[in-house]
C-alpha cells in the first residue's frame, strides 16, 4: 500500500519538479554545466539571477559544481552536480522540507526506510540506506539537510567537507 | 581527508554493528552486538545512582520524567498524559497514556490512535473551521513535519492533564487513526511515517509527543499562508486541501493551556555517572519563576532565541546558525570531522572533552561557553542502557562558496540533544511570557 502510494506520487510529481533527481541530471530547464570558465563568467555576470533559477552554478570546480535555487515557499536547495551532469548530492533549507520524492528521485525509498526502521524520536535522522546517506534536521518552521551518494562524491569536497 | 577515508571505512564495516546496538537497548531480548562481546543486558546487578541534590519535588507543578529503554532509543525522555474527552463530567473517559515524547523542539500533544481506546477516540471533538475551508465544517487534518519524518492525523479537542495541571479543551492531533488518507505532499515532503512506529510494539511503546517548545501554537505561518504538508481541511476521507488554519485552531502547547505556571517549563535531570545509567527519573515542572522550584537562578545562563527556538553556536571557529537545545533528539549532532564515527555515531578510542559557546543569533545577552565530552556510542550502548550523557552524532554538511555572493553557504546545524541536559535545570520559556526583566521566547540553564 504504502510503496503504490510513493509510487503514485513519484509519477505525477516527478514530471513537475523544477529540482533536480539525485543520481539523475540537474532540473530540466538547467543546462548542463559548461566549462570551467565559462560557467565561472556566466556566475559573475548574472548574480542577481542565481536565485531565481538553476541555470548558473553559484560554485565551480573541474571536479563538480553548484546550483542552487529558491522556491515560492522560501525553501533554498543545492544540487551538487558531476561534470557528466550526475547529481551526487542536495542540500535544503528551509520553513518545510523540500519535495524529497522529487530530490531524492529513486532514493526517495531509502529515506522512508531510514526513518521507519527504528524509533529515535521526533529530531535529527542521520544514517546510511543503501547507496544513500540522508541526514535530515531542524524542527517545524525551520528545517535544513543534506542527501547525498557518498560513492559518487568527488575527492575534494569531502576534503573540504573536514575543514 | 585521511580521516574521512578513515572514517568512512569504520561507517561502512559497522553500521549492521550500531543498528543492533542501538535496537538492542530498546528491545530487551539480550541480543549480542557483532563486535561488542558484552550481552545487551547488563548480566551484573546495577546500582542506581543516587539523583544529584535538588529540592523536594512539588507534584502541584510537576511529573516526572522517566527516561527508558521502553522508548525504543536511547535518550527518549517521556512523561504520562491523561486524555478526556472536553470537559468530561467525571473521569471514566479518560485514558491515560504512558511513554509521550518530552519535545522542546515541537508545539503540541500528538497522540497514536492506537493508545486511546476506540470509546474516548469517537468522543473527542472534531477540529473544524479551516480558514479556507468556505463552508466551514470539514475536519482539520494535519501532516506534521518533524526532523525524523512526519505524523498525519485529524486534530481533536481534548482535556489534556499532566499531573496536577489540566489544559481544557485544547487542539490535539491523533496520529494513524486510518481516517483520511494522507495527500502526497505529506508523504513527499515528510518522508517516514513516524505513526507506523507508533503505540505498542512487544516490550516498548511510543505512544506520542507532548512538544513544549517556545510557542503557544504550532504554526504562526500556517495562520498567515497555506504551507505545503501543513494543515489540511478534509470534506471527504480521500480529498484533503492544503489551508490555513487560524491560531486557535491548531494544535496548542499544553503548558499554554494551563490556568496558572504556564509559561514555560523546565525539565529537570539528575547527573549521570560514566558509562550511562539503566534508566533515569527527573521532572519536568510547569511555569517559570512563578514557584520556589521554578525559580530562574539569578546566576542562570540566558539565551533568546529567535521564533523557531534556534539560537547560534560557535565551534571551533564556526558560528552555526542552526542550532538549538533539543530534548527530541537522542544525542549531540554536530560536525567534527576529527572525531571517528560508526554509523551516524561518535567512536573515538578515549572520551573527548569538547567546548563550544552559545550565543543568541540577535546579539543579546552574554556568549556561554559549554564544556561538554563525546565518548564511544558503540562501547557504552552495549550495556543497553537508556540514558547516556556524552553520545554525539556527526551531522556532515556541504559547504560551499557562493562566488556570486561571495558568502559561504552552509546548512550546518548543532542540536544539543538529551545529553546536554543531564545534571541540569533546562528552562524553556514561551513567546511572549516575562520572567522578571527577561522575555522569551529564550531558553536557560
Amino acid at each position: 500500500m504504502r510503496f503504490a502510494k510513493i509510487a503514485l506520487a513519484a509519477a505525477t510529481l516527478l514530471p513537475l519538479t523544477s529540482h533536480a533527481v539525485l543520481g539523475g541530471a540537474p532540473a530540466a530547464g538547467s543546462s548542463a554545466p559548461m566549462s570551467l570558465r565559462a560557467t565561472q563568467q556566466a556566475a559573475s555576470s548574472t548574480a542577481s539571477a542565481s536565485s531565481a533559477s538553476t541555470s548558473t552554478p553559484i560554485y565551480s570546480t573541474a571536479a563538480y559544481s553548484v546550483y542552487e535555487s529558491h522556491d515560492a515557499d522560501g525553501i533554498a536547495v543545492r544540487e551538487y552536480v558531476l561534470p557528466d551532469n550526475v547529481v551526487f548530492a542536495v542540500t535544503w533549507q528551509g520553513p518545510v522540507r523540500p519535495d524529497m520524492n522529487a530530490l531524492l528521485g529513486s532514493y526517495f525509498p531509502n529515506f522512508v526506510s531510514a526513518g521507519e526502521e527504528r524509533l529515535r524520536g521526533t529530531g535529527t535522522l542521520i544514517q546510511r540506506n543503501g547507496e544513500l546517506q540522508i541526514e535530515s534536521a531542524g524542527r517545524p518552521g525551520h528545517f535544513f539537510g543534506t542527501a547525498s551518494l557518498p560513492r559518487l562524491m568527488p575527492a575534494d569536497l569531502r576534503a573540504n567537507n573536514l575543514q | 581527508m585521511k580521516t574521512f577515508s578513515h572514517t568512512l571505512g569504520i561507517a561502512l564495516l559497522s553500521v549492521s554493528v550500531v543498528l543492533s546496538a542501538c535496537g538492542g537497548g530498546g528491545s530487551g531480548t539480550g541480543t549480542t552486538n557483532s563486535g561488542i562481546n558484552w550481552p545487551a543486558s547488563a548480566s551484573w546487578p546495577v546500582t542506581p545512582t543516587p539523583p544529584s541534590p535538588s529540592p523536594p519535588v512539588d507534584a502541584s507543578n510537576s511529573v516526572p520524567i522517566v527516561v527508558d529503554t521502553s522508548m525504543g532509543s536511547v535518550n527518549q525522555p517521556s512523561v504520562t498524559v491523561t486524555l478526556c474527552p472536553a470537559g468530561a463530567p467525571n473521569n471514566s473517559q479518560c485514558v491515560t497514556v504512558k511513554n509521550m515524547l518530552v519535545d522542546t523542539g515541537s508545539v503540541g500533544v500528538r497522540v497514536a490512535s492506537s493508545a486511546l481506546n476506540p470509546a474516548l477516540a469517537a468522543q473527542l471533538l472534531t477540529q473544524v473551521g479551516a480558514t479556507d475551508d468556505k463552508v466551514g465544517s470539514a475536519p482539520i487534518v494535519q501532516c506534521a513535519l518533524f526532523a525524523s519524518g512526519f505524523t498525519w492525523g485529524p486534530i481533536k479537542r481534548a482535556d489534556v492533564t499532566l499531573g496536577n495541571k489540566k489544559a481544557s479543551n485544547i487542539p490535539i492531533q491523533v496520529i494513524g487513526d486510518g481516517g483520511y488518507t494522507a495527500p502526497d505532499d505529506c508523504v513527499s515532503r515528510g518522508g517516514p511515517d513516524l505513526g507506523s512506529l507508533l503505540g505498542a510494539n512487544g516490550t516498548r511503546a511510543f505512544n506520542g509527543i507532548v512538544g513544549i517548545g517556545h510557542s503557544v501554537r504550532d504554526s504562526s505561518l500556517a495562520a498567515k499562508s497555506v504551507i505545503p504538508a501543513g494543515y489540511y481541511y478534509c470534506p471527504t476521507t480521500n480529498s484533503c486541501t492544503g489551508t490555513r488554519v487560524p491560531l486557535a485552531k491548531q494544535v496548542m502547547n499544553p503548558v499554554a493551556g494551563f490556568a496558572t505556571n504556564n509559561n514555560g517549563t523546565v525539565i529537570r535531570l539528575p547527573a549521570l555517572p560514566a558509562g550511562g545509567q539503566v534508566s533515569v527519573t527527573g521532572q519536568l515542572i510547569f511555569g517559570v519563576g512563578t514557584q520556589s522550584n521554578n525559580a530562574l537562578p539569578t546566576n542562570a545562563n540566558i539565551l533568546q532565541v529567535d521564533g523557531n527556538g534556534f539560537f547560534t553556536t560557535q565551534y571551533q571557529g564556526r558560528a552555526i546558525i542552526n542550532s538549538a537545545i533539543d530534548s527530541g533528539t537522542n544525542g549531540y549532532a554536530f560536525s567534527d570531522a576529527t572525531i571517528p564515527t560508526t554509523g551516524e555515531w561518535y567512536t573515538p578510542p578515549s572520551d573527548r572533552g569538547l567546548s563550544a559557546t552559545m550565543e543568541a543569533t540577535n546579539g543579546t545577552g552574554k556568549p556561554v561557553p559549554v564544556p561538554f565530552s563525546i565518548g564511544n556510542a558503540t562501547n557504552m550502548m552495549g550495556s543497553g542502557y537508556a540514558a547516556y550523557d556524552n553520545v554525539g552524532m556527526y551531522l556532515a554538511n556541504l559547504p560551499v562558496y557562493d562566488v556570486t555572493t561571495n558568502n559561504t553557504l552552509s546548512e550546518e546545524g548543532f542540536l544539543w540533544g538529551l545529553p546536554f541536559f543531564y545534571g541540569r535545570s533546562v528552562y524553556t520559556v514561551l513567546e511572549n511570557a516575562q520572567v522578571g526583566t527577561q522575555a522569551g521566547p529564550f531558553v536557560a540553564f
